[in-house]
């Protein structure tokens, strides 16, 4: 287990009695204080254990006009201990604590009848709103999930996650239906602007740990920041994924290149001050949100595009992060129909 | 404790302003021109609001400006009311309906009636919320007063395009984000150009943006790249900072429209990129009155594709 990354405990008398809870606090360091409050604490340093009152699931919300991946979210956790420059939780919750979810009963009452009326396989994730591993020594969640997905063979199970921790994949036979990924920048960028995450080799020996055990594993390319060099840079990492892990472990690549919330850069500009690579010629697209200057983005896509097949070939699954069908179509030379990403990513699923 | 009020009438040399705590008024110069008009017309019609004063004096709270003119005019009587027993709360809440029944209060007169009320009665901003703050045309959270509080903090030369309008309350949102030096740097740079609000507000985005992007104060990034906002209006200042906050697209903006010029289409028949050049994909508009036009037009443009006069074109394409 690394290093604790919160300071202290508060869990909310609601959220007490729950078993998660007492699991929880009996993996706790001994020395981090514990109190009980309704409150919620302020901070990404503490942990605040509560219940949820409304839906732990829901579908990605993704953005209108680009094209679709058919993702799921099922979120016990809400904010995430690491501090990427460019994550939205940093601007858009950067005083919400370290929110555990304890009645994760009902998180599987909800699952189980969400899997009821799915039609056909779907992917889930649990990394929106926070990292899918970076806590698990201390909530247990991989291993809470397995067992939740291991019955159903249809629901394709994506950890994502920027940490090394893997215990809990390891210490299980694999499950076809569970895939293990990372979000992967090169190592000068993860050093300067993905605070408290694992180091990219270290997440790379943890994909190849896990892979061997059994697993398919997935990469992240997202953001791909558009920053002096960057084409070199990200070329080389992925020649560096490529002579660690084989293709035909990998159940899918995505790339997405640095995007934002509107009105983004006006207020939060100031904290990136001297950042170049974060302005860019950001532009506002369809939905609003700001993204690379057109031909810049494509650039991006194409290079990761050769890149990746130079690897993987023409069966590597390959898809773009929010992306119009029109980039799609520059890219790839190809515009998917509705839902036909989605059934790409689940094939052979169920 | 509820306040009462007398009406009567004063000498004006028994008026005393006491302090300037009570003033948050403003005007913009038509809000002056306007008030010595009516009074060189009519005199003073509305009363001062007074307190009572040292023996027969009384201390002047609102109507300053009237006060002033009857003085400079020689007039031996002006209508005042006195507030008696009128707790600070509901004094500060009459001299907002005195206000407001005169013209209604522009952003820099919100501001200094909030900081002065809150500074005066010890109230917060968060007890103002739901009967102050809506009174003053805000929603009723603190928050919705951080611009206005803002503008009126200014120096006094900076807030007169906020009270007149010509300086947009969005714009205010995206300097108070800024450091001190730069949004006053902001605000030095564009002063006293005139032109559409939304016009400045992107101006004061994109001026930010470019010196943020380069890590150097906004004064600093002026100064480097040459930027004289005397020797230009709004709209010229905004295209060249523009230029150096999206270079990329900028250049396609200049390439794109001398590629189709080059080639050589029909005058009714233009080429149309989409916003931002998102997407890649064009439109091309022909405008006919006849069935022969537009004929003649599918084969000019047939020809022009053939010869390759439309091949500059290509970089643009998806």
């Amino acid at each position: 287990m690394s290093v604790v990354p919160f300071d202290r405990v508060v869990v909310d008398p609601a959220a007490a009695d729950y078993s998660f809870t007492r699991r929880f606090l009996g993996r706790c360091p001994g020395d981090v204080p514990v109190s009980e409050s309704h409150i919620k604490p302020r901070g990404r340093r503490s942990v605040f254990v509560t219940r949820e009152p409304g839906s732990f699931l829901k579908p990605c919300p993704c953005s209108p006009g680009v094209v679709r991946c058919g993702y799921w979210v099922l979120s016990p956790v809400f904010q995430c201990p690491f501090q990427c420059s460019y994550c939205f939780l940093r601007f858009y919750a950067p005083e919400e604590p370290l929110t555990l979810y304890a009645n994760l009963e009902d998180a599987e009452v909800q699952f189980r009848k969400q899997v009821r009326e799915w039609d056909g396989p779907v992917r889930l994730g649990t990394g929106e709103f926070a990292d899918s591993l970076a806590l698990d020594g201390w909530t247990g969640h991989a291993d809470w999930l397995l067992g939740l997905v291991a019955e159903y063979p249809q629901v394709l199970l994506e950890l994502k996650t920027k940490s090394a921790e893997v215990s809990a994949l390891l210490a299980r036979p694999a499950l076809p239906n569970v895939v293990a990924a990372w979000s992967l920048n090169p190592g000068a960028r993860v050093a300067s602007d993905e605070r408290g995450t694992a180091s990219l080799s270290a997440r790379l020996a943890a994909a190849v740990s896990v892979a061997e055990a059994g697993y398919r594993v997935a990469f992240h390319f997202d953001p791909v920041v558009l920053g002096a060099g960057w084409e070199d840079a990200y070329r080389d990492l992925v020649r560096q994924l490529a002579a660690t892990v084989a293709p035909d472990r990998v159940a899918w690549v995505s790339v997405g290149t640095l995007r934002f919330p509107p009105h983004f850069l006006e207020r939060w500009g100031r904290t990136l001050a001297g950042r170049s690579e974060y302005f860019d010629d950001m532009l506002p697209g369809s939905d609003g949100k700001l993204r690379s200057f057109w031909p810049l983005r494509r650039r991006a896509y194409r290079v990761m595009e050769e890149e990746l097949r130079r690897w993987g070939g023409s069966e590597l699954p390959v898809y773009l992060c929010m992306e119009s069908p029109e980039m799609w179509q520059s890219t790839f030379a190809y515009e998917p129909a509705e839902g036909e990403v989605a059934a790409v990513l689940t094939r052979g699923c169920g | 404790m509820v306040g009462v009020r007398h009406w009567r009438t004063a000498d004006p040399r028994d008026v005393i302003v006491a302090n300037e705590i009570f003033s948050f008024s403003w005007p913009t110069a038509a809000d002056h021109r306007d008030l010595q008009r009516s009074l060189g017309r009519r005199g003073v019609l509305r009363p001062l609001l007074c307190v009572a004063g040292k023996g027969s004096q009384l201390a002047l709270v609102a109507g300053g400006r009237r006060l002033a003119w009857a003085g400079s005019v020689g007039l031996k009587a002006v209508p005042v009311a006195v507030l008696e027993d009128c707790g600070p709360g509901e004094l500060w809440g009459r001299l907002l309906a005195d206000a407001q029944d005169h013209r209604p209060l522009n952003p820099v007169e919100v501001g200094l009636y909030l900081r002065r009320r809150t500074a005066h009665t010890g109230e917060t901003l968060g007890a103002l919320e739901s009967e102050v703050l809506p009174a003053l045309g805000l929603s009723s959270r603190a928050a919705a007063a951080e611009d206005v509080l803002w503008v009126s903090g200014l120096p006094p030369e900076h807030r007169h395009g906020f009270a007149d309008g010509s300086r947009p309350l969005h714009a205010a949102r995206l300097l108070r984000g800024a450091s001190p030096e730069d949004s006053l740097a902001v605000l030095a740079v564009t002063h006293g150009l005139l032109g559409g609000i939304n016009k400045f507000t992107d101006l004061v985005r994109i001026l930010l943006e470019c010196a943020w992007r380069d890590g150097v104060p906004v004064a600093e990034w002026v100064a480097t790249h040459g930027l004289d906002s005397t020797a230009t209006g709004l709209e010229a200042l905004r295209e060249q900072v523009r230029r150096r906050r999206y270079p990329h697209l900028s250049r396609w903006e200049e390439a794109f429209p001398a590629a189709v010029a080059g080639a050589g289409l029909p005058s009714r028949v233009s080429i149309h990129p989409p916003g931002g050049f998102e997407g890649g994909r064009y439109q091309c508009r022909m405008t006919f009155s006849t069935l022969d036009e537009l004929h003649q037009n599918l084969l000019t443009v047939l020809e022009r594709l053939e010869e390759g006069r439309l091949a500059p074109l290509q970089e643009f394409l998806a």
